[in-house]
């Protein structure tokens, strides 16, 4: 599930990976390159079980993600 | 130490944190409020409303761990914090924080510390609304957003 500017960079609330395992952070940061509406310096954190995951996290069938631009709350 | 964290579309009253927040022996409290402004947006249409969505269970999650790193560096007994979900008028307030300690500049220091760690890692984004119904996201260090 996508937040902030990214929702409406993808243009949806939330989306399906397909990816070949062993798939990790670092790969689905690649695939996103492939969106025009996202740009390219944008940082996104990858979020799994309430944490951010680092790029070497590896992403396993069903686990639900979130992406999220840089926080601005305050 | 004290603590209450909340994530809600609830306005609440700032007497709620001066209560949370002052116990026996506090020689100090500090609270704050984040107010909406009324800035221009990039289309240069000023700013009338803003809309703060995000993750709350893992915001909570997030203050949990500034407040240890709050208590590794300031004596401090008691801390409140409550940020709006959802529309926020300019001049209307989405976020009170308040701190209590024996000693003010541990109390200051706590809730500039919890201010500065709040905008970087806790999962709250925020989208500004003009008047005329533009939108534009809010994305510190992407779009020179202070």
């Amino acid at each position: 599930m996508p937040f902030g500017i990214l929702k409406d960079s993808l243009g949806q609330d939330w989306f399906q990976w397909e990816h070949e395992a062993p798939a990790t952070v670092k790969d689905l940061r690649e695939w996103l390159k492939q969106f025009p509406n996202i740009h390219p310096q944008l940082p996104i954190a990858v979020v799994f079980d309430q944490a951010y995951q680092p790029d070497s996290f590896e992403i396993k069938d069903g686990m639900q993600l979130y992406l999220m631009p840089p926080v601005s709350g305050g | 130490m004290r603590k209450h964290f909340t994530i809600s579309s609830t306005p609440i009253n700032i007497n709620e944190v001066k209560q949370f927040i002052q116990l026996e022996d506090t020689g100090a409290t500090v609270v704050f409020e984040g107010i909406v402004r009324p800035d221009q947006m990039p289309n240069e249409e000023a700013v009338a409303t803003i809309e703060y969505e995000g993750l709350s269970e893992m915001a909570i999650s997030e203050l949990e761990k500034i407040a240890l790193q709050i208590q590794s560096r300031y004596e401090i007994h008691s801390i409140y914090f409550h940020h709006l979900l959802g529309k926020v008028a300019v001049g209307q307030t989405a976020v009170w924080v308040g701190v209590g300690a024996r000693h003010r500049k541990d109390a200051f220091g706590a809730l500039d510390y919890l201010m500065d760690e709040v905008k970087k890692t806790v999962p709250i984004f925020k989208k500004e609304i003009s008047q005329q119904q533009s939108e534009h996201w809010v994305v510190p260090n992407y779009n020179n957003e202070k």
